[in-house]
C-alpha cells in the first residue's frame, strides 16, 4: 500500500526534525557527516512549525506539537525589537536583517496563533509583518535585507505569508503591500513560462528549490486572494514544463534549470523535487487533473528513496539530503532540515489528496 | 491501381499484436511487404527504458520480450489468446512468420534509422502499420508521406500518450481505441476511426488492455486493408490536452480501487 509506505517516510521525517532541536533552541540548519548537527536556523525553524503542527493533526503526536511550540518560543526570544530576524544561522556572523527569513518565520507564528490562540504569537507576528511592509518601497521592492543584494523573484514566498498575516491580523495595508510586491515580481515572467531572477543569483540557473519557492508563492497568494488569473495562472507554463520533465525522467528533476529550462542533470535537488511535487498538487487541487498527482507521486517516490533508513556515523535515520548524489551542488554533503520539512509537507498533502480521491472508490465505505 | 501492401513495425520479435497483424493482413489478402523489428537490446533503448520506467519493471519486460507474459492473474480470460485461437494464429515469432511466408524482415536499432527508411523505399507499402518500436521522427513520416497508421488505446484527443486505457478509466473518459494517422506530435494525427469497447465484471487492468489491443488490431486491419481513407469521416486531432505518462504506483493502486468499485456497482465504464 502506497499510503503505508508514505506514512512510514513521513514519520521518519518528523522524528528527524524533532531530533534536529538544538540545545540552544530552534532547529539545527543541517546535519553533516563529521560536522554533526550545526547551529539552528531561524528561517527554517519558522516554517518547520506548521509542518509539525500539521503532523500533530494527522497523527496525534504531542511531541511534534510540543517541539513546534518550543521552536516558536525560541524564535520569540531572538526577534529584534524592530520586528525582524537576522540573516543566516543563529547566532549570526553579521547583524543583518533578513526579509526572506523574517517572511518564513511568519508561517510559524501564524500556525502557533491559530493553534493556541495565545496573543504573544500575534504580537510578534504584527511586529514582524509591520517591519516587512514598512520596508517595501513604492515600486514593490525591498531596499535591503537581501541574501545576495537583489530582490529575487522567490520573494513571492514572502508576499504569501504577508497575505496570510493580513488575514489573521485583519490589517488591509499588509494585503495591499503584498499585492504590490506580487505585481512587481510577476513581471519577471518570461514568455516561455520561466521567471528571471528566481535563483540565489540574479542571472543564470536556479536550483529547483528556489524555483519552487517562486511558483508556490504565486500559487498560494492567488488562492488566498481568490484570483487565480493574476498570479497562479502565470505559473502554469512552468508547472507544465516541470510536469513533462518529471515524467520523462521517472520522477527525477535536474538539480537546477536556466531560464530556457535547460537542466544540470548530474544531480537532483531532493528538496526541490518535493517542493515541485507540492506545487503540482496545489495545481491539481485547482483543476482536478489526476495526471498531476501521478507526477507528484513519482517525484515523491524518487526522492523518499534518498531518506536515510538507519542511524550511522554519516547521518541519522530519517535524514533527507540536499542533493542526490550527496555530493551534488545543492547543500553538498549535507542533510538540511528543510529537506525533511518539504518531504513531510509533500507527504502530508499527498496523503490528504490521495485519501480523498481513493475514498470515492472505497467499496466498504460507500 | 491496387493495394500496394503493408509494412508492419514491432518493438520485439515476439510481439503478439504484430504477429496477429501480419497473419490477419495475409488472411485478408493484403500483402505484407515487410516487417521492421526494433532490437530491444540496444544500449540506447535499455537506457531510455530504465530512465522512463525504472529498474523494477525490468523483470516484467524480460517476460514480455521472451513471450512469457501472460494474463496470469488466474481470474480472467486471456482475450488475446482467445482472439488468436479464433483466427487460428499459433505462430509467436515475427521472424518465424516472415520465414514461412517469404516476407522481408529487418532488425534495426531504431525505427528512425537510415536502414528503416531504405527498407520502406524498397518495399514501397500503401501503409506503414505501427505496432511498436518507439517514437517516429520526421524523416520516416516524410518517407511514408504521412501514410502511417496507429491504434491508440484511448479516446483522442482527450487521452494522449501512454497507458491510455488506464487513464481513460481514471479520467472518466470513454473506453475506446482510436485509429489515427501518425504525425510529428504524440498521438496528434488525423482521427480515422473509433472502436469502443466495454468493461465487464470479470475484467482487470490486464484484460482491459488486452481488449484494447484486440480492438486496435481489428481497426488497423480494417483501415490498413483499404487503399485510401475516402470512406471514413476523418476528424481533426490536436494536442491541447495534457499528455499522459506511465502510471505511478500510487495511481495504479487508485485505478485498481476505482475499477473494483465500478465493477461492484455495475456502473457502465
Amino acid at each position: 500500500m502506497i499510503t503505508k509506505k508514505f506514512e512510514k517516510h513521513l514519520q521518519l521525517s518528523i522524528d528527524w526534525m524533532i531530533k534536529s532541536k538544538h540545545p540552544s533552541g530552534g532547529s539545527s540548519a543541517y546535519h553533516a557527516p563529521l560536522l554533526g548537527w550545526i547551529k539552528p536556523y531561524p528561517e527554517t525553524t519558522g516554517y518547520i512549525i506548521p509542518t509539525l503542527i500539521d503532523y500533530h493533526h494527522y497523527a496525534e503526536d504531542p511531541l511534534a506539537f510540543r517541539t513546534a511550540v518550543d521552536f516558536g518560543e525560541w524564535l520569540l526570544s531572538i526577534q529584534s525589537s524592530e520586528g525582524y530576524w537576522l540573516a543566516g544561522q543563529h547566532p549570526p556572523k553579521k547583524q543583518e536583517a533578513s526579509v526572506f527569513n523574517t517572511g518564513q518565520i511568519l508561517f510559524g507564528l501564524i500556525s502557533l496563533y491559530k493553534e493556541t490562540n495565545d496573543s504573544k504569537w500575534l504580537t510578534s507576528l504584527d511586529k514582524a509583518t509591520e517591519w516587512l511592509c514598512s520596508s517595501i518601497d513604492k515600486n514593490g521592492y525591498w531596499k535591503e535585507g537581501h541574501y545576495r543584494g537583489f530582490n529575487p523573484t522567490y520573494y513571492s514566498r514572502v508576499a504569501w505569508p504577508i497575505l496570510l498575516a493580513s488575514t489573521v491580523l485583519n490589517i488591509d495595508i499588509y494585503r495591499e503591500k503584498a499585492i504590490l510586491v506580487l505585481d512587481t515580481l510577476i513581471k519577471k515572467r518570461n514568455s516561455n513560462g520561466s521567471f528571471s531572477s528566481w535563483g540565489f543569483d540574479e542571472h543564470g540557473s536556479a536550483f529547483t528549490h528556489t524555483i519552487a519557492y517562486t511558483l508556490r508563492g504565486f500559487i498560494e497568494s492567488s488562492i488566498l486572494i481568490n484570483d487565480w488569473n493574476s498570479y497562479g495562472a502565470k505559473t502554469e507554463g512552468a508547472l507544465q514544463k516541470f510536469y513533462t520533465l518529471s515524467e520523462l525522467n521517472n520522477g527525477r528533476l535536474a538539480g537546477e534549470y536556466d531560464e530556457q529550462f535547460s537542466g544540470k542533470n548530474y544531480y537532483s535537488c531532493i528538496t526541490g523535487n518535493f517542493q515541485i511535487a507540492l506545487c503540482l498538487m496545489k495545481w491539481y487541487e485547482k483543476n482536478n487533473d489526476l495526471r498531476l498527482m501521478n507526477t507528484a507521486s513519482k517525484l515523491i517516490e524518487y526522492s523518499v528513496k534518498c531518506q536515510t533508513s538507519k542511524d550511522s556515523i554519516l547521518s541519522h535515520k530519517g535524514a533527507i539530503p540536499g542533493s542526490k548524489p550527496l555530493w551534488g551542488r545543492y547543500m553538498t554533503l549535507r542533510y538540511p532540515n528543510w529537506s525533511a520539512k518539504f518531504c513531510a509537507d509533500a507527504l502530508l498533502l499527498f496523503l490528504k489528496l490521495y485519501k480523498k480521491e481513493s475514498g470515492q472508490w472505497d467499496i466498504a465505505e460507500s | 491501381m491496387g493495394h500496394r501492401g503493408v509494412v508492419i513495425t514491432a518493438g520485439f520479435d515476439k510481439s503478439e499484436s504484430a504477429t496477429c497483424l501480419a497473419e490477419l493482413f495475409k488472411q485478408n489478402g493484403i500483402p505484407v511487404n515487410g516487417i521492421i523489428v526494433v532490437s530491444p537490446y540496444s544500449v540506447r533503448r535499455i537506457k531510455q527504458y530504465l530512465r522512463k520506467k525504472g529498474l523494477s519493471s525490468i523483470t516484467q519486460s524480460i517476460r514480455r520480450l521472451t513471450g512469457f507474459q501472460k494474463n496470469d492473474s488466474g481470474r480472467t480470460t486471456n482475450h488475446i489468446n482467445q482472439f488468436r485461437n479464433q483466427h487460428q494464429i499459433s505462430i509467436d515469432s515475427l521472424k518465424k512468420w516472415a520465414n514461412i511466408n517469404h516476407c522481408r524482415i529487418i532488425t534495426v536499432t531504431s525505427l528512425n534509422s537510415d536502414q528503416s527508411i531504405h527498407f520502406l523505399e524498397n518495399t514501397d507499402p500503401q501503409w506503414l502499420v505501427y505496432s511498436g518500436g518507439g517514437i517516429l521522427k520526421q524523416p520516416i513520416i516524410d518517407q511514408m508521406d504521412g501514410r502511417i497508421l496507429n491504434a491508440h488505446q484511448g479516446p483522442l484527443p482527450h487521452i494522449r500518450g501512454m497507458n491510455a486505457a488506464e487513464w481513460s478509466i481514471l479520467l472518466d473518459k470513454k473506453q475506446e481505441v482510436t485509429i489515427h494517422l501518425i504525425d510529428r506530435g504524440i498521438d496528434t494525427g488525423m482521427i480515422i476511426k473509433r472502436l469502443p469497447y466495454t468493461i465487464d465484471a470479470t475484467d482487470n487492468i490486464e484484460s482491459i488492455r488486452e481488449k484494447a489491443i484486440i480492438n486496435g488490431i481489428k481497426g488497423l486491419i480494417e483501415v490498413g486493408s483499404k487503399e485510401s481513407l475516402e470512406r471514413y469521416d476523418i476528424q481533426e486531432n490536436h494536442s491541447d490536452h495534457r499528455q499522459c505518462y506511465i502510471l505511478s504506483n500510487a495511481m495504479r493502486e487508485l485505478l485498481n480501487a476505482k475499477l473494483e468499485y465500478l465493477k461492484a456497482r455495475s456502473v457502465d465504464v
